[in-house]
């Protein structure tokens, strides 16, 4: 029984960080109706930033140093959607959703390249938020990710808080149910899409700066964190906040009781991320809505 | 208009007939090295124009593709190892598996849309890939599945393997260009344009799909299982997503619109890469900008603009027509379908 | 209409684009070209460098030997990973090592009075790049002889090329068995074979006294390899309470696996894990209390010696041991202080065991082709095959060859196999000690610390 919460525990920490990111990713596909194949690259670009601000200027507050990368992530995404994604909207484009696949991977493509070969293959770690682990009685966590899990509660919080009540909240999820509507009631479609991305974007990226400290960083980080948001919004419901929330619990669940639980521990890690897919690609195929999705008008 | 329409596909011929030529007297001035890179650049060659099929004409955007070549070749290479299957069987028998494979994919997928589908396929690469690295015991996983040179250990050469590259890259492309300038092509372009309004006119969606899956997927199976009895050594490595990002963004960047274009683009993106190895990782980032920028400014991609530059200004609007104003004109056989 | 001129223009266009694309491989112009050895004889005796140019004989060649340039360099290949998947850290060091040792051997004078070039080829840890490197170097580049490569995976299908072209090759870091026991006359290895090497860590944990034992290793052909001769050896020294767990080195989070093993804590806990997940594996187990621990150890890869670990690691790597392929600094001689001191100098770095091991193999080649006196393979193998050099790791030499072949009883992996390589078990004692510092605690006839020092 011991086993089992402290894997419960671990997997509970775990996922709300994963909620998270994919938060980001769901709010990007609420709005814009597109899914970001880079959201991985913006983690990982949200930890390098993270660990070069803390790197120069060594007196530097962590936190403040997540927020600032935070930031300048935004910045970068609204600089993408500006001058990539925008023009979709503005009907200069053709086939928008296949362009929309494209230009993400090309992106992701592009970045995590870049990354290579700007900041070199070797693994970096910035600095601890808090040194140590911390007992939480059925099992020891490290304070770096426990300071992590916190913080992302606290930000789905506000965010949450920001879309039910703020003005910008409100004509986000306006733009998010139809958009024309929203246009006719004054609202700005085009601008809704700039913030949605540079918001999303940017909790992907704090995630990463969060994480950094426990997991290290190095170019193609962000790989497997994207599959998994894909995976979380999918199940949760593409589109649905609520549902992103619980997918990325129930996903940092499921990986936990998985590599604890696999029958074949010689196996067992290599296929936890298979079955992860298996039951991503089943979700897919049959019920594409998730558990909280709603068709989109 | 008074502008001859035939202009563009007499150009087009002699263009293909002039690089078939020059394809096959290269090996007198290069080096083994060289055809080497060549041989891989086919090989590339056909998985982007295959891709381009199935994405450009079909509108499929599969990120599965590497898939259905890994299936080839392993299968391939599997049978060779425990069964002692003779190289060319087993390449016929990897083409099969890749084709039912696309088979059962083509058909899971058909409602779904672009980001559904590419989510989907990446799942599915992506399980493929866990499964032969973990099987390891069976596939060999990252140490690698020996197989057994196309022309036996005794051939050192590379030239027969040059040939049957070109060869193969050149038969699949006459095959998929007569397909896609067949009813079908025009079958398939009408449902990318429009899949509500061409079931509305009777085509059968679901069969034009499915059978665009098959095709192309049977292609990369074809591919992977020739790619796998020359470089006579595979691993997981082969289908990472990155690879897979590799094709399309060649098929993109040559013209995802044009076979030919898309197969260029793949022989010009692979030589470069090796020509530019010294720069390392900074090669892929100029792709990946390169993508991009194609992406945003030259949907059309780059190979089809430079030949209209070549033959002087023919407007954009002529080459499209090859299509719209084709389906004008067979709108009326549409009921024959 | 379609105008000439406008054929003409296309026709340039891709005339152009292949004549540049051959003009940029070097062609032979004559394929047949070899110098004899009669000629090279002369060379010797007269101690002229330039009459090999004159004196061509064009003789037929069999397909598989390979051509021989004359000219005035001697060409030899490198190879090892630059870039990932490979281990590109350990490549990287390998290759600046290998150019080192090239530069100094020029700075002297040279190989047989010519300089020698080196061309250093990425395999980026694939086999298949690996065997198209190395068929590369020998029928483009011509080298005389290969050195170096780190994966076994990699080295195991270059062997092959190596052999078929009958091309002498030093490998200096790569571990499997079979590289050797394949027993082609041009592969020789100064690395330890994984039986060797796990059998250091294996008497140490006999030594120590441990019982149970845990091992999470990489889901590569290293891990497997690595895995199955460690149980195998301490099931014969009756330690059979062993659990292997294997992880993609990817793997982010090892935590589900390590409260697993927490469960029931072992008393050493493995991270055979290279790369990022090194120190991954390691702050995961520190954070849930499992290892470093009293009741608990914790063995580490060998990527534990470079300087990023602590950077990654942060107080957890206190008394993580790990095997070290290379000379620990109580146990130097002159040369590797030499080359310890100029490879820091030069690479603003550290060099770790690899690019000792790399320094070594290419010295090792030199030298043999200097006392072959030729370029001529067959010389060059005599010639290592009876080589007694000092290297930075310790002295040189070769058991088994041509004239002594493997008995019956000895492994057969000790064929052209350096029979003492340099593996110890270092720990780290001090929290952010150098690699350097720390003691070697096995073998015990070397050690200069305590065998094993708790927490």
């Amino acid at each position: 029984m011991q086993y089992f919460m402290a894997l419960a525990t671990t997997g509970l920490i775990m996922g709300i960080i994963y909620a998270l990111m994919a938060l980001g990713l769901t709010l990007i596909f609420s709005i814009l109706n597109v899914i970001n194949f880079a959201h991985g690259e913006f983690y990982m670009l949200g930890g390098y930033f993270s660990y070069f601000l803390l790197t120069w200027f060594t007196g530097l507050n962590p936190f403040i140093a997540v927020l600032v990368s935070g930031l300048m992530v935004a910045l970068i995404g609204l600089i993408f959607e500006y001058f990539f994604l925008r023009p979709m909207h503005l009907g200069r484009i053709e086939r928008p959703p296949e362009y929309a696949v494209l230009i993400t991977f090309g992106l992701s493509f592009f970045l995590q390249n870049l990354a290579l070969a700007v900041f070199g293959p070797y693994p970096h770690r910035p600095p601890s938020f808090f040194s140590g682990a911390v007992d939480l009685g059925i099992t020891r966590v490290s304070a770096d990710r426990l300071t992590a899990s916190v913080l992302s509660l606290v930000l789905m919080a506000l965010l949450l808080l920001l879309i039910n009540k703020t003005w910008i909240g409100k004509a986000l999820q306006a733009v998010s149910q139809n958009k024309d509507a929203a246009a006719v009631v004054g609202i700005n479609p085009l601008r809704m899409n700039t913030i949605a991305f540079a918001l999303g974007v940017g909790l992907a990226s704090i995630a990463g700066a969060l994480l950094a400290p426990s997991f290290s960083i190095v170019p193609d980080v962000g790989a497997v964190p994207s599959i998994r948001s894909y995976v979380i919004i999918v199940l949760g419901g593409m589109g649905s906040l609520p549902g992103s929330i619980l997918g990325g619990i129930l996903i940092g669940l499921v990986e936990s009781f998985g590599a604890g639980y696999f029958p074949d521990p010689s196996r067992g890690l290599t296929y936890k991320t298979a079955f992860g897919l298996v039951i991503f690609a089943l979700v897919l195929l049959f019920k594409p809505t998730g558990f909280f999705g709603r068709r989109r008008s | 208009m008074k502008i001859n329409r035939r202009f563009p596909f007499q150009a087009k011929w002699i263009l293909a007939g002039v690089a078939l030529v020059v394809a096959l007297l290269a090996p007198l001035a290069l080096e083994s090295y060289w055809l080497h890179v060549f041989i891989i650049a086919y090989f590339y060659a056909l998985l982007a124009s295959s891709w381009a099929l199935l994405a450009g004409y079909a509108g499929q955007f599969s990120f599965g593709h590497m898939a259905f070549m890994a299936i080839g070749g392993y299968t391939s290479g599997l049978l060779g190892r425990y069964f002692n299957t003779p190289p060319l069987l087993g390449i016929l028998l990897g083409t099969l598996l890749a084709g039912i494979t696309g088979l059962t994919i083509g058909g899971l997928v058909l409602r779904f849309k672009a980001s559904y589908l590419a989510l989907f396929t990446i799942a599915f690469s992506e399980i493929l890939r866990m499964v032969i690295k973990g099987e390891s015991g069976i596939t060999r996983g990252d140490q690698g599945l020996s197989v057994a040179p196309l022309f036996g250990t005794e051939v050192i050469s590379r030239l027969p393997y040059y040939y049957t590259m070109l060869a193969v890259l050149v038969i699949c492309l006459i095959l998929m260009y007569w397909l896609a300038n067949s009813r079908v092509g025009l079958f398939l372009r009408a449902i990318r344009e429009d899949e509500e309004a061409a079931a509305a006119r009777g085509v059968d969606v679901v069969k034009f799909k499915v059978l665009t899956f098959v095709v192309t997927s049977m292609i990369a199976g074809l591919a992977g299982g020739f790619f796998a009895h020359y470089i006579t050594i595979l691993t997981p490595n082969i289908l990472i997503i990155p690879q897979m990002g590799l094709v399309i963004a060649m098929a993109i960047i040559g013209g995802v619109e044009s076979l030919i274009a898309a197969a260029v683009g793949g022989v010009i993106i692979q030589i470069s890469l090796e020509w530019l190895r010294q720069f390392e990782a900074w090669r892929l980032v100029i792709f990946g900008a390169l993508l991009i920028l194609t992406l945003r400014f030259a949907r059309d991609g780059l190979v089809t603009p430079l030949l209209q530059r070549i033959f002087g200004t023919a407007p954009k609007a002529e080459l499209r027509t090859d299509v719209s104003s084709n389906a004008a004109k067979e709108e009326v056989n549409l009921d024959e379908a | 209409m379609c105008t000439p001129k406008r054929l003409l223009g296309l026709l340039v266009v891709f005339a152009v684009f292949v004549l540049t694309a051959s003009a940029c491989a070097p062609t032979t112009i004559v394929e047949t070209v070899v110098v004899t050895h009669e000629v090279e004889k002369e060379v010797i005796v007269t101690q002229e460098v330039q009459v090999e140019k004159e004196v061509i004989v064009t003789v037929e060649v069999p397909a598989a030997e390979p051509e021989m340039p004359e000219g005035d360099t001697i060409l030899i290949g490198g190879v090892g990973p630059l870039s990932a998947p490979g281990s590109f850290q350990a490549g990287t060091e390998m290759r600046n090592a290998t150019e080192m040792a090239v530069d100094e051997i020029n700075d002297a004078g040279g190989v047989l009075g010519k300089q020698v070039e080196l061309i250093f080829g990425d395999t980026e840890g694939l086999p298949e790049r690996g065997t198209a490197v190395v068929e590369r170097l020998i029928t483009q580049n011509h080298v005389v002889g290969l050195t170096g490569e780190y994966h076994s995976g990699v080295g195991l299908t270059e062997i092959e090329v190596a052999h078929k072209y009958g091309v002498p090759f030093v490998q200096a870091e790569t571990w499997a068995d079979e590289i050797t026991s394949s027993g082609y006359p041009e592969i020789f290895r100064i690395a330890p074979s994984i039986d060797f090497y796990s059998s250091i860590a294996v008497n140490y944990i006999a030594e120590v006294g441990w019982q149970k034992i845990v091992f999470v290793v990489e889901d590569s052909d290293y891990g497997h390899l690595q895995a199955e001769a460690w149980t195998d050896q301490l099931a014969a020294k009756g330690i059979t309470d062993v659990q292997v767990y294997f992880a993609d080195p990817d793997t982010e989070d090892f935590t589900p696996i390590l409260q697993r093993i927490q469960q029931d804590p072992p008393d050493m806990l493995a991270g055979v894990i290279t790369g990022i997940g090194n120190s991954r594996m390691l702050r995961q187990a520190c954070d849930l209390g499992l290892a470093p621990t009293t009741e608990t150890a914790y063995y580490g890869s060998v990527d534990s010696q470079y300087p990023e670990f602590w950077e990654n690691v942060g107080d957890c790597g206190q008394y993580v041991f790990y095997t070290y392929v290379g000379l620990p600094e109580s146990l130097w001689n002159d040369k590797t202080g030499t080359f310890m001191a100029d490879y820091e100098t030069r690479y603003k770095q550290a060099p770790g065991g690899s690019a000792m091991a790399a320094y070594d193999a290419t010295y090792i080649l030199l030298n043999a082709i200097e006392e072959a006196g030729s370029t001529d393979s067959q010389a060059i193998i005599a010639a290592l095959e009876g080589i007694q050099f000092t290297g930075v790791m310790g002295d040189f030499w070769f058991k088994y060859t041509a004239d002594n072949p493997v008995p019956e009883g000895e492994p057969a992996w000790m064929w052209h196999q350096w029979p003492t390589p340099n593996t110890y078990i270092i720990q780290y004692t001090e929290v952010n000690q150098a690699a350097g510092d720390a003691p070697v605690v096995f073998p015990l006839e070397r050690a200069n610390g305590p065998v094993y020092t708790s927490p």
